[in-house]
């Protein structure tokens, strides 16, 4: 297999219209740069939104050491291992649509030279984010207070499996065992049954990429504000903590002890996901008041068992939840999901199909609202990407580039950014300080 | 260690929040926490629906007793004003004008009603920044359609793919499930926050608000999830059955349960470790990653018939040292009392009126300088007549307001 591992590095992007760092004023983060040490998923989807909102975004990679989600195709559970070795690092679809908009430095921080030139770069820059193990980043000689002695307003994120102290700050973690541990996993399950275990590596991540990008923009506001910078410590089991709540006030304040509750409700009923016709479809309905039932009821033809005194209100409801459960699938069994869903609407039920993967391409109104985007990568050719969360009617936020190469942006950030001269950047090549 | 300060990092910023339930809340609450001052407008008498759902503190219904609402409005104040009547849209147009953010979950239809489109809001408060946070967002084909957090949840593709791995072989055939609680409506709060900040720092250049449109399928949609790239780039679809963890889950031991894990052959070696090295694991169809996935549900047996015997603490502490990705899982009550977050002091005491001291978490990020604080939730209307008052209503008006219902 051909590799492109050493393929020459393409020619750097010419900067006056440069799509990785715009200068339109319309980005909310326009003029903001970010040095960015995040790899796998939930650091660099952190990155990602502030790309999206203008920041330029410097990746700082190695070949000695690539980001996971550059290595194997493609990564499908444990077929890890009949995917390439990591031979082709420029052809994964998640690296492309977690790292679109952003550059790629290849620096060996390992090295005294490579971290010499970290900090050039820190001093030309507003924000530093990482996402490894607690203490890394001081270790590299990179933590807050060596990047605060360079750039006095830095602002610093560091995110972690349990935070940067405490007992736990070494613990090995993935998202999948974050769920379990902070308690919400304790909650995710069939009524009844033991807890499914959350095989659902977005959540904690998700979860924590999201209040992160909260936490950097109050931290910016604040900086532009007053001209001060700070450290912000993010705990990813923290952030799925707070999906926990209130049950957590539950067990406190009423000695009550949850356990799985599946997709039910303690105060609406019905309440669950209905098999519909077809293989694997599935409908969601959710009854929130009086009004709504009697609206379903009238949608489903007022049938007999509607009266039945054991589905009068929303307490009977509860108490009978699965006798209810089962009589609402004999009518939604038989139906198509999506006309199902335009009759309930129609009648002011919020129904909506369980969307398959498949479904939320084919799902119009996503198509309408562009929340998947084609984007030109130029080794793999078009390829369909998640879109931007927000639509702002003033601001941009927007995909202007794809994913980096390894490498592509380091003739710009070591030339144009730090001024190193062509031979200088041809030592630290041949060194493998950049590499 | 998280700084001590009272700093807070949006002084002077004030915010209308006219929100329900969840998500809008959960956003008003960040702000508030952040040093916003929030205000919060809900219906006279009633409230917040949130404010009549369970659970309640000491199983004890009460519009000031809710732990949901306590949860998701600490560090606001509530203001009542009926929008249905022309007096309180008035008023509400009048609290906007020292207002820099209102943030609202009024779908395109009602908010037009209300008078709080955006194209009447930018005429009369141009700086204002509005965040309209709706299921579906402002236009394309759904934008009317309801949603609960049910809802929200399953269609935002998440859903279809609960249960998998270990836990769809226990229970095949049924429904897909969501995550406990609200957290598709937390995770939209956070974001809709996050977006006012950026409209917030765009009119630090521009000097002008705008409109931020806030769809919760978006926001769910464009997280990257792997199945989504998959399907439409490498033509893999994945169902709940061809989930991608061929083994590993939650397995069951003598007094809880454990998640394990296994990604790298690090981990897998880890984990024979903990299983004190069985015969069974040394046939060659357990020595690759991949091999190892094709016989998944194999693996899943053997763990599940040695597991029950265990005791998870024990296999959490050992198999951590080991280098074997296991975790516990915690009940809520586990978590109250666990070390790591007692010493982080992510915990914290909250004295809500009426109901009392109530332990709560905090933030998932601290701040150095600008540390975030948790406060009470309001009782219903609380500061209707200091915040009208700051706007000149009379003592003798707001007593005639209240007569009528307005406020």
């Amino acid at each position: 297999m051909s590799t492109r591992v050493d393929s020459p590095t393409p020619p750097p992007v010419a900067a006056a219209s440069d799509p990785a760092a715009p200068t339109d004023p319309a980005y909310p983060l326009a003029g903001v740069r970010v040095v960015d040490f995040c790899w796998v998923y939930a650091g660099p989807l952190v990155t990602r939104l502030l790309a999206e909102l203008g920041a330029e975004v410097i990746k700082i990679e190695s070949r000695k050491r690539l980001d996971g989600t550059r290595l194997g195709r493609p990564i499908v559970g444990n077929a890890i291992a009949a995917g390439d070795k990591g031979l082709e690092p420029e052809l994964q679809p998640l690296n492309h649509a977690l790292n679109r908009n952003k550059r790629s430095l290849t620096v060996d921080v390992s090295t005294p030279r490579g971290v010499e030139l970290i900090k050039a770069l820190v001093r030309r820059s507003d924000i530093v984010t990482d996402n490894f193990n607690a203490g890394v980043m001081d270790r590299l000689g990179l933590g807050y207070p060596d990047l605060r002695a360079l750039k006095a307003d830095i602002i610093v994120l560091s995110m972690s499996g349990a935070g940067q102290y405490g007992p736990l700050k070494d613990v090995l973690v993935y998202a999948n065992t974050l769920a379990p541990l902070s308690g919400v996993g304790r909650l995710v399950g069939y009524p009844g049954e033991p807890p499914l275990g959350v095989m659902k590596p977005t959540y904690g991540d998700t979860n924590a990429a999201v209040r992160s990008v909260s936490a950097l923009l109050v931290a910016l506001y604040h900086r532009n504000r007053t001209g001060k910078g700070q450290f912000i410590d993010v705990s990813e089991w923290e952030a799925s903590l707070m999906g926990l709540e209130p049950a957590l006030l539950d067990v406190q304040m009423n000695g009550r002890v949850a356990g799985p509750t599946g997709n039910r409700h303690p105060a609406m009923a019905p309440h669950n996901n209905y098999r519909c016709a077809g293989d694997d479809e599935w409908i969601s309905i959710a009854v929130g008041s009086q009004d709504e039932w009697l609206r379903l009821v009238q949608t489903m033809g007022a049938p007999e068992w509607t009266a039945d005194p054991r589905f009068a209100d929303s307490h009977e409801r509860l108490r009978n939840v699965e006798a209810l459960d089962a009589r609402v699938t004999e009518w939604t069994r038989d139906q198509d999901a999506r006309d199902l869903t335009e009759r309930l609407q129609a009648a002011g039920v919020a129904a909506f199909p369980v969307l398959t993967v498949e479904g939320e391409y084919l799902d119009p109104h996503l198509s309408e609202r562009e929340c998947f985007v084609e984007l030109e990568h130029p080794m793999v050719g078009l390829e369909m990407l998640p879109g931007t969360p927000w639509r702002f009617s003033a601001s941009k936020a927007d995909i202007r580039r794809h994913a980096p190469l390894l490498g592509q942006d380091n003739d710009y950030v070591l030339g144009e950014l730090l001024r190193l001269s062509t031979e200088e950047i041809e030592r630290l090549v041949a060194e493998e300080v950049v590499v | 260690m998280p700084a001590t300060q009272d700093a807070p990092c949006l002084p002077g910023l004030r915010v209308v929040e006219c929100g329900r339930l969840a998500a809008v809340p959960f956003c008003g609450r960040l702000l508030a926490g952040l040093g916003a001052e929030v205000i919060k407008v809900e219906p006279p008498q009633v409230g917040d629906p949130a404010r009549r759902r369970p659970p309640f503190a000491g199983d004890q219904p009460g519009l000031e007793r809710s732990l949901l609402f306590m949860h998701a409005n600490g560090g606001k104040a509530s203001v009542t004003l009926d929008l249905e009547a022309v007096t309180g849209r008035r008023l509400l147009n009048e609290l906007l004008r020292g207002v820099d953010v209102l943030v609202h979950d009024f779908g395109t239809e009602e908010a037009r009603t209300l008078g709080l489109d955006y194209a009447s809001l930018a005429s009369d408060h141009p700086r204002l920044v509005v965040a309209a946070v709706t299921p579906f967002g402002s236009d394309g084909p759904h934008s009317a359609y309801k949603a609960h957090d049910l809802n929200v949840y399953h269609m935002g593709g998440d859903g279809y793919l609960m249960p998998s791995g270990l836990a769809h072989e226990l229970f095949p055939e049924r429904e897909p499930v969501k995550m406990a609680g609200y957290t598709a409506d937390f995770a939209c709060g956070v974001a809709a926050a996050t977006a006012i900040v950026g409209a917030l720092m765009a009119r630090l250049v521009t000097g002008r608000g705008q409109l931020v449109d806030l769809s919760k399928q978006d926001i769910h949609t464009s997280m990257c999830r792997e199945q989504l790239l998959w399907y439409a780039n490498e033509n893999v679809l994945e169902t709940r059955e061809t989930r991608a963890m061929s083994f590993g889950g939650c397995f069951q031991c003598r007094d809880g349960y454990v998640q394990i894990y296994v990604f790298t052959d690090g981990h897998w070696d880890g984990l024979l470790k903990l299983m004190g090295d069985p015969e069974w694991a040394s046939a060659e169809r357990f020595q690759t990653l991949q091999s190892r996935a094709e016989h998944g549900a194999e693996i899943n047996v053997r763990i599940r018939e040695w597991a029950i015997h265990q005791s998870r603490d024990d296999l959490y502490r050992r198999g951590q040292a080991l280098g074997a990705t296991v975790g516990t899982f915690n009940t809520p009550a586990d978590v109250l009392i666990d070390p790591h977050e007692q010493e982080r002091g992510f915990f914290v005491q909250v004295d809500q009126p009426e109901i009392g001291s109530v332990t709560q978490p905090s933030w998932p990020f601290w701040l150095s300088e600008t540390p975030a604080r948790l406060l009470p939730a309001p009782r219903l209307g609380q500061d209707t007549e200091r915040v009208l008052g700051g706007l000149g209503v009379t003592a003798e008006d707001l007593v005639a307001m209240r007569r009528v219902g307005v406020i």
